[in-house]
C-alpha cells in the first residue's frame, strides 16, 4: 500500500478553523486527522503539501519509520505549527493502518486496557450558581461527573492578588454545596501567573475544596520553576498543552514538576509520540489527562489512546453539538454515564469523515485578546 | 508611527527559497527583515498575514512590547516556522527604530563595543590538502582567518566509528599542515550522533589540531547529555541553531551544557529576543557566535548584533554570491565585516522590485539511508 495524496480542509466552526487532513492511499483505504490550531491555520495547507512531498509513495502503515523520517528531514524541531501537521498526518496513518487491519486502533496499541473512557466537560458561568445548574444539567443529560473551572472570578490584571485567590476559593466551596459530594471539579489558570509564588497562594486557597487538579499556572518554557512550585503545592498539579513532544515531557517529569500531564494529540506530534509520552509518565508514576478541546475527529484519535494507555485516567471533552462539528462525522463519541464507548466493531477511529461538509468551508481569521493592564502593557490570555 | 502594512516576498538564495519581510508605515519608513529557511516556507507567509492582524496599527518602534504581545497572544510556543516570521518582522521592526532615528541599528543598542564584526567561512573539498587550497583562497581574496568544516570523511551511518574518527583526524592533520598556524578551524558534526559516547571520542580525536570550537554533535533536545559531554571534553562545545528562545537556551547554559552558543537571529525570535539570550550567556561566561548561513539581509542584522554585544565571538557567513536583492551586502575585508556609522536602519536597501517575483522553489533535506534502511539525521 503506498500514500498517493495528502488533503487539507480548514473546516470553519463557530469563529474558529481546525486545519484537518486526509492521506489517501493506491488501496482505497484513506485516513483523517486533525491539526492543532495554534492560530495561523493558513498555514496548514502549505506544510500538509509540503510534507506530501517527502512522504509520498511510502507505504502508510511504516507510522514510526515515516514519522522518525519527516522529523529528521525537518532537522529543526518543528515547534507549534509543524507538529500540528505532524500530529494530523500521524493520525491519519493510524487510521489507515486500522482500517487496513480491520481493527479499531487501540488494537494495534497492545489492546484496550480499560472498556469505556472518562471525559470531563468545561464550564463557565458567572457566579457559582450558575456554574452549578450547568454542571447539574451535563450531569443529567450524559451522566459528566467531572468539570473544569476557571479560577478567575475577578479580574487578575488588576485585582489584589490576595482578593482574587479568595474570590476562587468561595466560588469553589459555593460549586461544592450545591453539588454532589462525588462530582470532580479542576481549575485551569491558564498560564497567566507570572510569579510562580502567586499559584502556590492560589493553590493553597483552593486546597480545602478538593480540586481535581490545578492547571497550568505558569508559564511552559522554565522547568524549574515549576518544579519548585509543585513542592510547594497540597493539590495535584498538572500541565501540557503548551509542551510538544517526548523530551520536553521528559524534562518536566524528571524535575519531578507535575502529578499530571496534559499533551494534545493534535500538537505534541501526533499518537506515537503521545505514546512515548505516556510510557515515560508511567515510569515517573505520573498519569495523563490528555488536553482535548477539539473536534469529534481528535477526541475520537484520543479514545483509541485512552483505551489502550494505561496511565491515561480522564479526557478532556466538548459536546459536538453546537456547531458545525456536528456535521464532521457520521456518529460523534458521545458519553453514556460520563463516559465514552469503545465501538469494538468499527476500523481505524471508528468514526466516517463526512467530506463534503468540510468543502466550501470558508476560513475565519479568529486570535486571542491579550487582557490589557492598567498600566497598558499586555498580558498572556 | 503606526504600521500600515506587512508584506512578505518570497525570494530565493542560490537553490533555496527565501521569505523577506517588509513592515510599512504612514510615515514612509519601512524595514526589511529576513525569515529562517526551514523548509516548507510557504507557510511563512500565512503567519506574517496572522501577525499584521494583530499589530497593524501600532507604533513600530514599540518592540519590546509588540514582541511580547505577539507571544502572549500567541500563547503556545510558536516553534520553528512561528519564530521564523517573529524574528523576521522583529528585524523589520529595528530597521524602522533605527531609520527613524538617523542612526545604524547598534547605535539603539547600547552602541558598538567593537569596530569590527569577524566572520568564519566554510571549506569543502574532498580531502585536507583540497581543504587548504579553499582556505588559502579565501584568506587571499577576503582575509578570512577562520573557517569551518566537516568532521566526516567517511559515511558515518556505514562505517565503523573509531575509522569516522581516525579519518577526521587525518583530515585536520592535513588541513593543519597545509595551513598558516594562525588559523582558526572549527567542526560541525551537525547534530547526527545519537550515542553521546561517539561524540566524546570525535572530539578527542579532533583535539590535537585545536578545534576553535566543536559543533552540534548531538540532538539538541535532551539537555542532560550536553552538560554530561561538556564535562568530558577537552575542546569548546558550541551549539544553539536549533534551539528556540531565552528558555532554551537558559536550559542548556544552567546546565554548563556549552562553551559557546551560536542562536540564529532568523530562528530564535529576532534581535530582540538574541539580545536576551546573549545577556543570559555572558553571565554564564558563555561567548555567541551566531549562525548564519542565510542571505545578506540576515548578516547585516548579525552585524548589528555584533557590533553591539560584549560576548559576541565570531559570524558565520556565506559571501553573497550572485544575489542581486540587495544594494550593497556586507563583504569582509581581511576577514571582518565593517560597520555602516552613516547609515541608518540596518545599513543595507532590499530592491523591492527585484523580490516581486514569486521565486519559489522546491528545497527538501534528504536523510542519510543506514545499511538495514533505516534513516538518520542529515
Amino acid at each position: 500500500m503506498k500514500i498517493a495524496a495528502l488533503r487539507t480542509y480548514i473546516a470553519r466552526h463557530g469563529q474558529r478553523c481546525r486545519g484537518l487532513l486526509k492521506i489517501e492511499t493506491d488501496a482505497g483505504i484513506d485516513g483523517w486527522g486533525e491539526a492543532y490550531s495554534i492560530g495561523p491555520d493558513l498555514s496548514v495547507p502549505p506544510l500538509a503539501d509540503y510534507i506530501g512531498r517527502m512522504i509520498g509513495g511510502e507505504d502508510p502503515r511504516r507510522i514510526e519509520y515515516i514519522l522518525c523520517k519527516l522529523l529528521q528531514q525537518f532537522r529543526f524541531p518543528p515547534g507549534g505549527t509543524g507538529l500540528a501537521v505532524i500530529s494530523a498526518v500521524d493520525q491519519a496513518l493510524w487510521d489507515i493502518a486500522g482500517k487496513a487491519a480491520g481493527l479499531p486502533v487501540y488494537m494495534l496499541l497492545g489492546g484496550a486496557a480499560r472498556q469505556r473512557v472518562r471525559v470531563y466537560h468545561s464550564i463557565g458561568g458567572r457566579d457559582a450558581a450558575e456554574t452549578s445548574e450547568q454542571a447539574l444539567r451535563l450531569h443529567a443529560e450524559w451522566g459528566f461527573s467531572a468539570f473544569k473551572l476557571s479560577p478567575y472570578r475577578l479580574d487578575p490584571e488588576s485585582a489584589r492578588w490576595g482578593r482574587v485567590c479568595a474570590a476562587a476559593a468561595e466560588y469553589l466551596e459555593q460549586v461544592r454545596r450545591r453539588t454532589p459530594a462525588e462530582f470532580e471539579f479542576a481549575l485551569d489558570a491558564h498560564a497567566k501567573i507570572l510569579e510562580p509564588v502567586r499559584a502556590v497562594q492560589l493553590a493553597a486557597a483552593l486546597a480545602p475544596y478538593d480540586p481535581l487538579f490545578l492547571e497550568e499556572p505558569l508559564r511552559p518554557e522554565h522547568i524549574p520553576a515549576w518544579s519548585r512550585l509543585r513542592q510547594q503545592m497540597a493539590v495535584p498539579l498538572a500541565t501540557g498543552e503548551s509542551l510538544y513532544g517526548r523530551h520536553e515531557f521528559l524534562a518536566l517529569m524528571a524535575a519531578q514538576a507535575a502529578d499530571i500531564i496534559q499533551p494534545d494529540v493534535c500538537v505534541c506530534g501526533g499518537l506515537l509520540e503521545m505514546r512515548r509520552i505516556a510510557a515515560s509518565a508511567e515510569a515517573h508514576q505520573v498519569t495523563v489527562a490528555p488536553h482535548n478541546p477539539m473536534s469529534p475527529i481528535a477526541t475520537a484519535v484520543n479514545v483509541h489512546f485512552a483505551a489502550a494507555t494505561p496511565s491515561f485516567t480522564v479526557l478532556e471533552y466538548i459536546l459536538p453539538l453546537h456547531n458545525e462539528w456536528r456535521h464532521w462525522v457520521d456518529e460523534p463519541y458521545l458519553p453514556r454515564g460520563g463516559y465514552l464507548e469503545l465501538r469494538p466493531d468499527r476500523p481505524g477511529w471508528g468514526v466516517q469523515v463526512d467530506e463534503d461538509a468540510l468543502r466550501d468551508n470558508e476560513y475565519c481569521h479568529w486570535q486571542r485578546t491579550c487582557p490589557v493592564r492598567p498600566d497598558g502593557s499586555t498580558g498572556y490570555i | 508611527m503606526k504600521i500600515t502594512a506587512i508584506k512578505s516576498y518570497m525570494t530565493r538564495c542560490g537553490q533555496r527559497p527565501r521569505v523577506l519581510v517588509k513592515v510599512e508605515t504612514d510615515a514612509g519608513l519601512y524595514g526589511w527583515g529576513e525569515a529562517y529557511n526551514h523548509g516548507p516556507d510557504r507557510a511563512i507567509p500565512p503567519i506574517v498575514d496572522y501577525i499584521f492582524a494583530m499589530i497593524g496599527g501600532e507604533d513600530p518602534r514599540r518592540i519590546e512590547y509588540i514582541m511580547l504581545k505577539l507571544y502572549q497572544q500567541f500563547r503556545f510556543p510558536p516553534g520553528a516556522l512561528g519564530l521564523a516570521a517573529f524574528s523576521a518582522v522583529d528585524h523589520a521592526l529595528w530597521d524602522i527604530s533605527g531609520k527613524a532615528a538617523g542612526l545604524p541599528v547598534y547605535m539603539l543598542l547600547g552602541g558598538h563595543a567593537r569596530d569590527r564584526v569577524q566572520v568564519y567561512a566554510h571549506l569543502g573539498g574532498k580531502d585536507g590538502q583540497a581543504a587548504a587550497e579553499q582556505a588559502l583562497q579565501l584568506n587571499a581574496d577576503w582575509g578570512f582567518t577562520a573557517f569551518k568544516t566537516g568532521p566526516y570523511r567517511i559515511p558515518p551511518e556505514a562505517s565503523r566509528w573509531g575509522e569516522v574518527c581516525r579519518e577526521a583526524a587525518r583530515y585536520f592533520e592535513a588541513l593543519r599542515r597545509h595551513t598558516p598556524a594562525h588559523f582558526e578551524i572549527a567542526f560541525d558534526a551537525h547534530a547526527k550522533i545519537f550515542e553521546p559516547v561517539r561524540a566524546v571520542q570525535l572530539a578527542n580525536a579532533l583535539a590535537p589540531y585545536d578545534p576553535l570550537f566543536y559543533e552540534e554533535p548531538l540532538r539538541p533536545e535532551h539537555i542532560p547529555a550536553w552538560a554530561r559531554l561538556r564535562q568530558q571534553l577537552q575542546v569548546p562545545l558550541a551549539t544553539g541553531e536549533s534551539l528556540y528562545s531565552r528558555f532554551e537556551f537558559l536550559s542548556l547554559l544552567a546546565a554548563q551544557g556549552a562553551d559557546i552558543i551560536q542562536p540564529d537571529i532568523c530562528a530564535c525570535g529576532g534581535l530582540l529576543e538574541m539580545r536576551k539570550i546573549a545577556a543570559i550567556a555572558e553571565a554564564h561566561y558563555v561567548t555567541v557566535a551566531p549562525h548564519n548561513p542565510m542571505g545578506p539581509l540576515a548578516t547585516a542584522v548579525n552585524v548589528h548584533f555584533a557590533a553591539a554585544t560584549p560576548n559576541f565571538r565570531i559570524l558565520e557567513y556565506l559571501l553573497p554570491g550572485d544575489n542581486r536583492w540587495l544594494d550593497a551586502p556586507y563583504l569582509p575585508q581581511d576577514g571582518y565585516l565593517q560597520l555602516r556609522p552613516e547609515r541608518p536602519g540596518f545599513g543595507v536597501e532590499v530592491d523591492e522590485e527585484h523580490v516581486r517575483h514569486d521565486a519559489y522553489l522546491h528545497w527538501q533535506r534528504t536523510c542519510p539511508v543506514r545499511p538495514d534502511g533505516s534513516t538518520g539525521y542529515i
